[in-house]
């Protein structure tokens, strides 16, 4: 760049306040890049060189004058509120990085493979499970999904139902809430709420329960009630008495 | 003339900042990440467990109650950023079943001053209720101290008759929390018995 353009550049360049570096370095290239293009249409038409860079250079005008006029177009408040924005928008995006992304895995092996999952109970090897599909959602999007089931015991010493559920959000950005914990279960064959017992584990973004049932009826099913907060649901559980599994 | 890559003014780049941030905020209040208000951590716990929009209806100290047709709720409000979960409640106590009364309650233990401080709180809806009486009762575990709380039925600007008393005492080691609740007429004689174990909530600074 000619020292004569870069100069003028600099020297309407202090009239402009509150530009940033970079805006100013743009706004010394667009001056310069005009004088440059004024000077060659001028040497184009037979100047030398000199006087046509002169006469470019004055065409311009007062570098105060330009200056002024350009210091307009950057306004204070603009840069405030473009950095104001990008700093709450940095902020708020990093909250939702953070919030988010742990539980997404999670939630999605708990709809599609449970059984995968580290948090499934081996209680009873896989192959001694019956799957099952029973999913019921409840009023916030949570899905409890039932997805195996076993019978052990005999005639003498009495039957115990074992079923293993996966919970999760129908949004995989959210944790559930409801597991099988929220559910009462009792027998078709007896309105007597069963006692309960088993464990579970889980983490963001899926739970899971495995629960045992003793003195099962033989050929039962297991229903699981709900009734809370104005919402009621009853789920059935067939049993697979035909495959009675060893623990 | 040397074509430039066109740059954007500065209002240009304003609005568009702008626009990203307005869309990070909303997708941050529809997951609840914000609670800085009470009514946010009362929707924040509305939204975690489903259940419809409740109204606050009393509030003491930084706790409050809300209510819907189905639910009463206590809530406990301090501002803050719901990163990895939300809020839980206090106290969801269910009225979906025409109860003859609702009743929870939160106890805050402060260890560094020895004193514990606990709310007991709900709605009546039994005839002839003037008061309600709050006890710990274990036979297995008599040695530990009795406590007993109690609190006055008042009828609230909506018309409905709540109760909440706030009781203070030194901190025992041994200090149950009271899960008994017995309504009272006006003569002190018992109207009705129940058990608060699953509408209870605690709370300890260290």
């Amino acid at each position: 760049m000619d020292d004569h353009f870069q100069n003028y550049g600099n020297a309407v360049c202090k009239y402009i306040n509150h530009a940033t570096g970079r805006e100013k370095d743009s706004i010394r290239a667009e001056l310069a890049a005009h004088m440059e293009d004024h000077a060659q249409a001028l040497m184009d038409a037979g100047y030398d060189e000199d006087h046509a860079r002169n006469a470019a250079l004055t065409a311009m005008g007062d570098p105060a004058e330009v200056g002024k006029a350009l210091n307009r177009e950057y306004p204070l408040r603009w840069l405030i509120l473009s950095r104001l924005f990008l700093t709450l928008a940095v902020c708020t995006g990093l909250l939702l990085l953070l919030a988010f992304p742990g539980g997404v895995y999670a939630s999605l092996v708990a709809r599609t493979a449970p059984m995968q999952s580290g948090y499934h109970t081996v209680s009873i090897p896989a192959e001694e499970l019956t799957p099952m599909d029973i999913k019921q959602t409840f009023p916030n999007g949570d899905v409890l999904w039932v997805y195996a089931t076993a019978i052990t015991g005999d005639d003498d010493q009495g039957y115990t139902a074992h079923i293993y559920t996966s919970s999760y959000n129908k949004n995989p950005l959210r944790d559930p809430y409801y597991g099988v914990g929220a559910l009462l279960f009792t027998t078709d064959a007896s309105s007597d709420v069963l006692p309960r017992s088993g464990g579970g584990g889980g983490t963001h973004g899926a739970a899971y329960f495995h629960r045992t049932f003793d003195c099962i009826p033989k050929g039962a099913s297991l229903l699981g009630h709900y009734d809370q907060y104005g919402t009621e649901f009853t789920i059935e559980i067939p049993l697979p008495w035909e495959e009675v599994a060893t623990p | 003339m040397k074509h430039k890559k066109k740059q954007r003014t500065r209002k240009q780049k304003a609005l568009c900042r702008g626009i990203v941030f307005a869309v990070f905020l909303g997708l941050a209040l529809y997951f609840h990440l914000f609670c800085l208000t009470p009514m946010q951590t009362i929707r924040a716990t509305e939204f975690r467990m489903g259940l419809e929009p409740t109204e606050i209806v009393l509030s003491k100290d930084n706790l409050y109650l809300s209510e819907s047709e189905n639910v009463l709720m206590l809530s406990n409000h301090r501002p803050r950023l719901n990163v990895l979960v939300l809020p839980p409640p206090v106290a969801v106590m269910d009225k979906s079943h025409s109860p003859l009364i609702v009743a929870g309650g939160y106890s805050l233990t402060d260890y560094r001053n020895n004193q514990m401080t606990v709310h007991l709180v709900g709605e009546v809806f039994l005839e002839g209720a003037a008061s309600v009486r709050a006890y710990h009762k274990d036979e297995l575990q008599p040695f530990l101290r009795a406590v007993e709380l109690t609190a006055e039925v008042f009828t609230a600007d909506n018309g409905n008759r709540y109760f909440w008393s706030v009781t203070r005492f030194e901190l025992d080691k041994d200090t149950p929390i009271p899960f008994n609740l017995d309504v009272l007429d006006e003569n002190g004689a018992v109207l009705y018995t129940c058990n608060m174990l699953d509408t209870w909530a605690g709370e300890s600074i260290q």
